[in-house]
């Protein structure tokens, strides 16, 4: 039986969209259940909802076949697995964000409030930048309006948010959508089943 | 001997019968210290993820770290001269993991260096396979070659650190992400598309291999191509062609790494069990022009699958109450000698998983 980690919440019904569309469906998912785990009738599959960046961990950890995760929760949990396909749903951009300013070089470390830690420290690593992590689990936007900080990395939709509180994208680190992830060992166990369902959902993404 | 064997568990066995298979192709032991002067793996960090190592301060000054590797070990101590060497080893790596808590490792493997390299690249893949096999249950190897990706003008016009970040895209099948970077760096299309195809390619080795001969460009690619049919070949020949995939998206760090490599891994396990392939380039990092291939199987892995197995704690458990010392050493000494497991408790506490139970009251020996 096929494992599939999906994500609660607005990704995670989106994506069981696409799922169902491939022939996959478990229509239970969608009742105000509160059960976490889904089998479908016919025991081929079961899809198990869990919190959007636990994913990674429930796949690399074999815990679950495949899952679906945001590239953001992906790069942040730098989980060695396989990223099959991109399902081009829950697309956004991984940013730095901050008044115009905030980005100038006052030679102390740059102090970055985010939720994803390892990707800023990457990021700057990168840029040759000393950095402060300023670790937050919410509201991001609000540390360099009050000087928490002097910029952001964060997740970018429409950037209304931004422009609500003077903030600007100073740069695109990444481009973010929902892959489809694969644990290593389970892939050469369950390579026909992953790749049909690879194939069944590649071919729904073209139409 | 053999009556003792078949008393072992799997987990007691399958160390022995690794030796035995070693040892059956010519490695000699090799042992070595805990700790290691710190300078060798920070001069090859890329190599052993030098992030991980622990470090201690020596009496004289002298940075040490716990051995974060062996390979490192054995391919520095392999003399300039052309003479073939072989070893395995049973030893502990201490490595921090990703969340800074340090671990020990157990593993064991073989290093071959020197020597002819199809030969010893068959024998390496061979052994591979035979220690899998010794673990038991469902079992699969894949087998990758890094120079037919290499060969692709798509790779090969890459930046190093570009290649860096392709080799990474390529060992995660995220041939999307490696068209991008791919397409960033100015690379046409259609070579990149030609690219993606070739390491895409997983497998059967006959129908992969079909498959990669139409993709192949040039001599290098056809020659990785050739390589790789006559290690399957080799694999069949010797009736081990089960249980391996040809997998060309699998990878390894370019400058310590190169040709055939190759990955375990066991059902029920959610990582790589094994790993290993050809170092030629490390060897040459090292001032040593000599081919070398090898791998490591990681035994503190296992031991999950093996936990399982032991249903019972003891044969007997022989409760002996208030009968007398002499008794129950007597008792108990005849069904050791018998080949029991036995355990002796003066009350059952309760918890002790048994096949059978046995009472000793007082001055009557069995009740």
């Amino acid at each position: 039986m096929l494992k599939i980690a999906l994500p609660k919440g607005r990704l995670g019904d989106k994506v069981y969209k696409l799922f169902e569309g491939a022939g996959y469906a478990c229509p239970e998912l969608l009742t105000d259940s509160r059960k976490l785990i889904f089998t479908a009738a016919d025991g081929r599959f079961c899809f198990m909802t869990v919190k959007p960046s636990d994913v990674p961990t429930y796949v690399e950890r074999g815990a679950a076949d495949i899952g679906v995760a945001g590239k953001d929760t992906v790069l942040e949990a730098g989980a060695d697995i396989y990223e099959l396909c991109d399902l081009g749903v829950g697309k956004c951009r991984m940013a730095v964000c901050g008044r115009p300013e905030g980005l100038s070089e006052l030679g102390v470390p740059l102090k970055v409030a985010t939720k994803f830690p390892h990707i800023a420290e990457r990021y700057f690593a990168g840029l040759g930048r000393r950095i402060d992590v300023i670790k937050l689990s919410g509201s991001i936007e609000l540390a360099p309006v009050i000087g928490l900080s002097d910029v952001i990395v964060d997740l970018v939709e429409t950037g209304s948010t931004l422009r609500e509180n003077n903030l600007e994208v100073l740069a695109v680190i990444h481009p973010i959508s929902a892959r489809l992830i694969a644990n290593k060992s389970g892939y050469q166990f369950k390579r026909g089943e992953i790749d049909a369902l690879v194939g069944k959902l590649r071919g729904r993404e073209r139409t | 001997m053999a009556e003792f064997f078949s008393d072992l568990t799997r987990e007691e066995r399958l160390p022995l019968v690794l030796t035995r298979l070693f040892e059956g192709y010519g490695y000699r032991r090799f042992r070595m210290s805990k700790f290691e002067t710190y300078d060798i793996y920070n001069r090859h960090r890329n190599f052993i993820d030098g992030a991980g190592v622990v470090t201690f301060t020596d009496t004289d000054g002298r940075l040490m770290a716990l051995k974060p590797d062996v390979t490192l070990s054995i391919a520095a101590g392999a003399g300039d001269v052309e003479s073939e060497k072989k070893v395995y080893y049973f030893e502990s790596i201490f490595r921090r993991d990703r969340n800074g808590e340090l671990k020990e490792l157990p593993q064991t493997g073989i290093e071959c260096i020197g020597g002819d390299s199809a030969y010893a690249v068959y024998e390496a893949v061979s052994l591979a396979l035979r220690s899998l096999k010794a673990i038991g249950g469902e079992t699969m190897l894949t087998v990758g070659n890094l120079d037919f990706a290499q060969s692709f003008p798509a790779f090969s016009v890459l930046s190093a650190a570009e290649k860096k970040q392709a080799v990474r895209e390529i060992g995660a099948k995220n041939f999307h992400g490696l068209s991008e970077l791919a397409a960033r760096s100015g690379v046409a299309e259609a070579e990149v598309d030609a690219l993606a195809a070739a390491v895409s390619l997983t497998g059967g080795a006959e129908e992969v291999l079909e498959r990669a001969r139409l993709l192949a460009k040039n001599e290098a690619g056809r020659l990785a191509l050739a390589d790789t049919a006559a290690l399957f070949a080799a694999l069949s020949a010797a009736g081990l062609g089960q249980s391996v995939n040809l997998d060309f998206s699998l990878t390894n760090d370019l400058s310590y790494y190169n040709g055939i490599v190759f990955q375990g891994y066991v059902r029920g396990l959610p990582r790589a069990v094994l790993s290993g392939g050809q170092y030629d380039n490390m060897m040459r990092r090292l001032g040593k022009s000599m081919p070398a291939v090898g791998f490591a199987l990681q035994l503190g892995e296992l031991a999950r699958i093996f936990v399982s197995e032991a249903e019972t704690d003891c044969d007997v458990l022989l409760e002996y109450g208030d009968a007398p010392l002499c008794e129950v050493i007597r008792a108990s000494d005849k069904l050791v000698e018998k080949g029991l497991r036995v355990r002796c408790v003066k009350t059952d506490p309760g918890g002790i998983r048994y096949t059978e139970k046995t009472v000793l009251s007082a001055g009557k020996g069995r009740a």
